[in-house]
Parts: structure tokens; C-alpha cells; sequence
């Protein structure tokens, strides 16, 4: 058993455990471990293959909730999910910030620049954003940049008067290869892990990566519980990844403050596995998932689709009236084969024209159902992740089916796809052969694992408000049951943060960052 | 374990579900139980699968095999060496298991698919539901020699059929089922570098193959 002893221990080198391992060394001169249950790749590590890489992602890639339905993506790795995204960038949603003020008491999440949240001076939204949006280099692609398949996305949306936006992304002289997805062979996107977690590394933060915490433990002293430390598995290095800092083995670290930013799925799932103690057992509960479905279409001739910035424009045309997003993304062959429907000579009917493909997705703002939640299960030491889509949401994902073979024909497609294998009406498959058609996506039934929806962005699992009967952590992330125990990752947004949630859970990250270097009294520092 | 094996052992990407299926599947926890020891069957099985699944009709496709691909699904996923994979594919090859699914397989959906409250795209009990399954089962069926009861001897039409009867199931388990053997055997094709060229996707920008 190896003892670590620490002033702050965070837990997860993701979006958001980078940022504020970052943050916290920059603005205070404590002892900082951060613990990574994945590895520490590089560059040089990232072969563009997907089965290869899927050593990134959480369960390799297969995780999916209980039914096997969704895949439930995120990055295990430094870096967590900003080591395998898109690069997508939105900057936190003011609107939706506004009603998690109203209906959950969070505050004070200033967007004014001048605002002194807490007491503390400069701390507001307005400047986390701003040092985020700075180290990342978020700005807008050029248009030499775009390539055929975001192009064509655009046309049919113009077509049909439905408004596109160009994405900001947080790249730096992106050579346009297409592998965001795999980890960037170049270091040109700028996730946490070339980024924040090199600052904290810069400036001594201890990380141990291949380290997974498995349990936070509490003391009670007087009428409070206290989180005093923790208990991990360091396993042994895997082949690829940068050198650990300790050896395999058992490891306890007792720290002074611990900040939980494993994921909204890992979170939850963490706590729970603790025994923290929820009267109202909330943690885990009301998890949203952002469900997207993919749209392909068949094309007289080639374009550039699997090369170039695979997202670069988007519509919210539909956002405020039904809660979606159009966004242009294309798969490579691995995860194309397994998405399109059917099997076969039918299928590959569609594989065999892979350079003709275009592909975008529509990702719906799920609503908050409490049957919706993670679940730690003792017995088999995992995640359940539950979720069943409501009906009102499936209505809304049918329009926006229907509405996104309409742009896709309008775009010039001859064929359009959705990734089901659901015969509707007249229809063997979900192929459709003119724009007439569209209008079967009224039927879609979403049966799980008949239609094919993809997550990566959970969200909402450990909320924060400042009602411990409807949340979990207050505004500053602090759990209600426990002192000296915070979170801090998109689990703490009390519903989905309304948009690709990276930029967000950066920003509260670097606020809670800048927070607690100055409210140090608070944890006993 | 150098790079490459450990990048193929732990290569789980996209074969969705291939955990359910090693702790049980459709048959729940009593493939764990009582594990049935691999059989030339389900072997048989599988590789009928793989043919049914992929191409391998049309020449285009004539780069891969059915033995190369099932040999590195066997090395990527360990599919032939799994007790618990074996007796969820003899209970796929068996046509009559359509009709009259297995005990334990009806309460392995009971567990993971229950009704939820308000959704109305599936039938709320498991007996609605495997008689949907009989019905459309027998419309099929009616077409198929009686003398040959496995899906694996099946003429390579009928057997796409019997899968995508499958895939549209009204029990979730099946639909499950599908669902892993698909991007299984998709995911084992597709990152292969004889696939690419098939399909017209050029592979890495990086011109090394990884070691
Ligand atoms: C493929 C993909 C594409 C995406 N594309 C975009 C995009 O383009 N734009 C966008 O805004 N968002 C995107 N997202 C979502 C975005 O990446 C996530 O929302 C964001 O990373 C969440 O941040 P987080 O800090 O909550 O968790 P993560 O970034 O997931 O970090 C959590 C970290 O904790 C680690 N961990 C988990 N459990 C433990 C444990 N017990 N002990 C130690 N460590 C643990 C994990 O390994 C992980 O590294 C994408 C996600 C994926 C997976
Ligand atoms: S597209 Fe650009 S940012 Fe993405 S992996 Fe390639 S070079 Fe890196």
C-alpha cells in the first residue's frame, strides 16, 4: 500500500479535473494530486485506427446503458472526453444558467465581467470563459477550412430556409486529417490534455494516471461528516502510455479537500460506491444523455467527407421550438458499418459507396425523467447506466428525423438514410428514396437497439442547487452530506447545459478553480 | 505484452454489448451456471453468421473471407473460446427457439426490458410479445425445409431474413442479440485494411502500420 498525502485530491483528469488541477496550482502553491483511471497517451501513441484507439474511450468503447442500447461514450484517458471529441465549441448557454438560478437557487454564475462572485474579486462567468476560450484558441474555422460534407449540410439547410451557424472550435493549424475522434496525431486540437493538464504538470501537480478511486472515505468529527481521504488501484502501465509516478499497486491518499470530476457517469456511480449518504437518493438520478441519431446520404459523386474538420457547421434553427441540434459529423468505416441499417448485400449497398456518403447528426436536448439515472451495482462492480427515452421526447426526435432527410435530400442527395433497422410503412428499411417519403419518420418507434442513438454527453447526475430535498452539491459544487468533499463536472448541471457541454464544464471549472484558491479557509488551508 | 496485443485485446470498440453476452445474453445467468462447452454447432454458427452479415456474395467483397474475418473476431473478442457466447448463438441456430423461446431467456428480458410506463412501441407482456414473435415467425418459416431446423443450414437469403427477423424482434433480448453480433462482426470486418480498399476509404493519414 502506497500513502500520498496531499492539501487538494482531484479525481479525473478530464475537461474538468485538468482545469482545475491547472487553476488551483496557478493560483495557490498547495500540494495537488490528480488521479486518472486511464492512461497518459500522446501524440505519438494516436494511430488513426478506431479499434486501436477505443483504448481511449470508458469500457473500450462498449459501454452502453443496461438495455445495450445507447452507446454512452466518454474519453478515459488524460484529458477524459476532450482527447477523443470534435472539438466543438459553445460557450455556457446564459438562457439555461438563468433558469438553474430560478428553479434550483444555483448562484451567483455572474456573466458580467465586473461581478465579484462570492465575495471574490474578478471571479464572474464572463472571465472563466474568457481564460478558457483563450488557452484553448477557440475561434472560428476559415473558409477553406469546410469541406464537402459540411458544405452540402449547409446548402440543404439554406435550401429549405433552415439557418446554419459555423462552429468555434478549439484547435490550433489543424491540418484537416479528420481524426479528432482518435486523438489528435499532430497536437493541433487543444484539448486538457495538451493544455491544462501540461500546465498542472508544469507547475508540479502530482498526477498518477492508470489510477482508478475506488472509494472516498469520511470521518465524522462533532455533528459533521468529513471526506478525509481516498483508496485506489493503480494498475500496471499499459504499452503506449507516458510513465507513471508510482508504482502498481494499492494506494491511500488522505487530502484535505477532494474535488470528484469523473464524469457524469463515473461521478455518480463513485459516490454511490462510497456510501456517501443521500436521505433522498438523488444521486445518480435524472441523468440526461443528449441522444443523437445519425443521417447519411448517397451522392451521384465523391466528396470529401472522412478528411477535413469533420464539424464545422451546425443549425439551432430548432432549438428554442423543439430542443435540437443539426450538427455535421461523419464516422469513420467501423463505426459507419455499425450504425447503417440492415445487413447484408443491402448494407453494404451503402458501405460500398463510403467516398459518396455524407453524414450529419441530430442531437436532441434531452428532458430530465427521474427513472433516468446511474446506478452502482455492488455485485457485479459497475455502472448500470438507465435510460428509456419519454414519449415527448420521441416525438420530438421523429420531427427532427423528418426535418433532417428533408435537408439531406434538399442538399442533393439521391439517397437518405437513418441508422434503423425499423421497416416503416412502405419502406423495407430506413432508406428513403425521395423526399416524399420523410414524412415515415412519423412512425420511428425507437425500440432499443433497433434504432441506432448514440451519446457522448452525460450530463445532470449529481446536480447542484442550494435544496438539499432536490440536489446533491450546492452552487459551489460542495455536497450537502459532507464537508471538504466537492464536484465538479458535468454531472453538477441540474439539467442538460443546452448545448455540446465541453466549453461549460471548462468554465465552472476554472470559476470553482479560481473560487476555492481563494476561499481556502473554507476546506481547513 | 507489447503494443499491438494489447491494443487487440482491449479493442472491445463498438462490439456493443459483447459483456452481456460473456455473462450470459439471452440466457441470462444460467449460461454462467451451466456453461455448455463451446460445440462444433455453434461454431458453425458464427460463421454462418459472419456470412449472412457480410458480403461475401457480391465479388467486390472477395478481398475478405468468411475464415479470415471469423479467425480475428476470435482473437479480437474470443467469441470461440466463450461458454456463454456458444449457448446464446446454439439458441440463435435453432429455428424452433423462434417460436417457443427458452425459459430462461424470456425471464433475461423480463430483467432488461421491462414495459416502461407510457411507452406504447412494445407490447407490455413477454407472452404478447414472443406470440408477436411467433407470428411473424411463421410467416417465414412457412418457406423452409422442416427436415433442416438450423439457421446455419439455411439457403443464404432465408438466413439474412431469419436475422433480420432478429433485428426486429419484439423481445428486446433478441433485438440485443442483433444488435452485438452486428458491430461484433462489422467492427472485425471494417478495421481491416483489406476492407478499406474495398470501400474506397484511403486508411491513416499516417503512413506507419502500427506495430
Ligand atoms: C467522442 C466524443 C465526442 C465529443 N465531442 C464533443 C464536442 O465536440 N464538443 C463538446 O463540447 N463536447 C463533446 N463531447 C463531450 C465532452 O467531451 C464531455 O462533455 C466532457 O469531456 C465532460 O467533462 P467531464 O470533466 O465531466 O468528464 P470527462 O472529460 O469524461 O473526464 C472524466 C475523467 O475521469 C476519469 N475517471 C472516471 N472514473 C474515475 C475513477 N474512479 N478514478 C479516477 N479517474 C476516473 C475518466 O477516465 C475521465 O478521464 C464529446 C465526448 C465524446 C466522448
Ligand atoms: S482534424 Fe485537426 S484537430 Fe482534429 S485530429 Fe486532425 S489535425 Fe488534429
Amino acid at each position: 500500500m502506497i500513502n500520498v498525502d496531499a492539501d487538494i485530491a482531484i479525481i479525473g483528469a478530464g475537461a474538468a479535473g485538468a482545469t482545475l488541477a491547472a487553476t488551483l496550482s496557478e493560483f495557490t502553491n498547495k500540494r495537488i494530486v490528480l488521479l486518472e483511471r486511464g492512461g497518459y497517451y500522446t501524440h505519438e501513441f494516436f494511430d488513426q485506427r478506431e479499434l486501436d484507439m477505443s483504448v481511449l474511450y470508458a469500457q473500450r468503447g462498449g459501454r452502453t446503458t443496461v438495455d445495450g442500447a445507447i452507446p454512452v461514450q466518454s474519453g478515459e484517458c488524460v484529458g477524459g472526453g476532450t482527447t477523443v471529441n470534435f472539438a466543438l465549441c459553445f460557450d455556457p448557454r446564459q438562457d439555461v444558467w438563468g433558469g438553474w438560478k430560478r428553479d434550483m437557487g444555483v448562484a451567483p454564475f455572474s456573466f458580467e465581467r465586473s461581478a465579484n462572485d462570492f465575495g471574490v474579486s474578478g471571479l464572474n462567468m464572463a472571465s472563466a470563459l474568457a481564460d478558457v476560450r483563450r488557452r484553448l484558441n477557440v475561434h472560428t474555422p476559415s473558409d477553406d477550412e469546410i469541406n464537402d460534407n459540411n458544405r452540402n449540410f449547409a446548402a440543404g439547410c439554406k435550401a429549405l430556409g433552415v439557418q446554419t451557424k459555423r462552429f468555434e472550435l478549439n484547435m490550433i493549424d489543424c491540418i484537416g486529417c479528420g481524426y479528432c475522434g482518435q486523438g489528435c496525431a499532430y497536437d493541433r486540437k487543444l484539448s486538457t490534455m495538451v493544455t491544462y493538464a501540461h500546465d498542472a504538470l508544469r507547475r508540479n501537480v502530482h498526477l498518477i494516471h492508470h489510477c482508478e478511486v475506488q472509494s472516498i472515505q469520511f470521518a465524522q468529527r462533532g455533528t459533521q461528516r468529513v471526506a478525509t481521504g481516498l483508496t485506489a488501484i493503480v494498475r500496471p502501465t499499459a504499452p503506449g502510455s507516458e510513465k507513471n509516478s508510482v508504482e502498481p499497486g494499492e494506494l491511500a491518499i488522505g487530502a484535505k479537500l477532494i474535488i470528484v470530476s469523473a464524469g457524469a457517469i463515473a461521478s455518480p456511480a463513485l459516490l454511490q460506491r462510497s456510501h456517501l449518504p443521500d436521505p433522498n437518493q438523488l444521486i445518480g438520478r435524472g441523468l440526461v444523455l443528449h441522444p443523437s441519431l445519425p443521417i447519411a446520404g448517397v451522392f451521384d459523386k465523391e466528396l470529401s467527407n472522412y478528411r477535413g474538420i469533420t464539424g464545422a457547421i451546425y443549425s439551432d434553427q430548432y432549438y428554442s421550438s423543439h430542443g435540437f441540434y443539426y450538427e455535421c459529423l461523419f464516422d469513420h468505416p467501423v463505426a459507419a458499418a455499425c450504425a447503417l441499417p440492415v445487413i447484408g448485400s443491402e448494407h453494404f449497398a451503402l458501405m460500398a459507396q463510403y467516398p459518396k456518403l455524407a453524414g450529419f447528426g441530430l442531437m436532441l436536448v434531452d428532458s430530465v425523467g427521474s427513472r433516468n439515472g446511474v446506478l452502482w451495482d455492488e455485485g457485479r462492480q459497475t455502472a448500470d447506466i438507465i435510460y428509456h427515452l419519454s414519449e415527448p421526447d420521441k416525438e420530438r426526435l421523429r420531427f427532427a428525423a423528418r426535418r433532417g432527410v428533408e435537408i439531406m435530400f434538399a442538399a442533393g442527395a439521391k439517397e437518405v438514410v437513418l441508422t434503423s433497422d425499423e421497416q416503416l410503412g412502405s419502406l423495407g428499411s430506413a432508406r428513403f428514396k425521395n423526399r416524399q417519403d420523410a414524412a415515415l419518420c412519423d412512425r420511428l418507434q425507437f425500440r432499443p437497439c433497433e434504432t441506432f442513438l448514440v451519446s457522448s454527453h452525460a450530463q445532470a447526475t449529481v446536480k447542484m442547487g442550494e435544496d438539499p430535498k432536490r440536489s446533491s452539491v450546492n452552487s459551489r459544487g460542495e455536497s450537502h452530506a459532507c464537508k471538504n468533499l466537492m464536484v465538479c463536472d458535468a454531472s453538477v448541471f441540474p439539467t442538460s447545459c443546452g448545448a455540446n457541454p465541453m466549453i461549460s464544464v471548462m468554465t465552472l471549472a476554472r470559476y470553482q478553480g479560481k473560487r476555492v484558491a481563494n476561499e481556502m479557509s473554507r476546506y481547513g488551508m | 505484452m507489447d503494443r499491438r496485443a494489447f491494443l487487440e485485446a482491449s479493442s472491445l470498440a463498438a462490439a456493443t454489448s459483447l459483456h452481456w453476452l460473456r455473462s450470459g445474453g439471452l440466457l441470462g445467468q444460467l449460461a454462467q451456471a451451466a456453461p455448455t462447452e463451446p460445440t462444433a454447432a455453434s461454431n458453425g454458427a458464427f460463421i454462418a453468421l459472419v456470412k449472412a452479415i457480410l458480403p461475401f456474395d457480391d465479388p467486390r467483397f472477395a478481398a475478405l473471407s468468411p475464415a479470415a474475418v471469423s479467425t480475428r473476431a476470435n482473437a479480437l473478442f474470443g467469441i470461440a473460446q466463450d461458454a456463454a457466447i456458444s449457448g446464446n448463438l446454439a439458441v440463435f441456430d435453432e429455428l424452433a427457439l423462434f417460436a417457443s423461446p427458452p425459459g430462461a431467456l424470456t425471464s433475461a428480458e423480463l430483467v432488461l426490458y421491462p414495459a416502461p410506463t407510457g411507452d406504447r412501441s412494445q407490447p407490455a407482456t413477454v407472452e404478447a410479445r414472443i406470440a408477436a414473435d411467433a407470428k411473424s415467425y411463421q410467416v417465414l418459416s412457412a418457406r423452409w425445409n422442416p427436415a433442416q431446423p438450423t439457421f446455419s443450414s439455411l439457403p443464404l437469403q432465408e438466413q439474412r431474413a431469419y436475422v433480420m427477423l432478429w433485428a426486429r424482434s419484439d423481445l428486446g433480448v433478441r433485438r440485443r442479440f442483433y444488435r452485438a453480433m452486428k458491430s461484433l462482426i462489422m467492427a472485425t470486418a471494417y478495421s481491416m485494411d483489406e476492407a478499406w480498399s474495398v470501400i474506397g476509404y484511403a486508411g491513416p493519414l499516417l503512413h506507419f502500420r502500427s506495430p
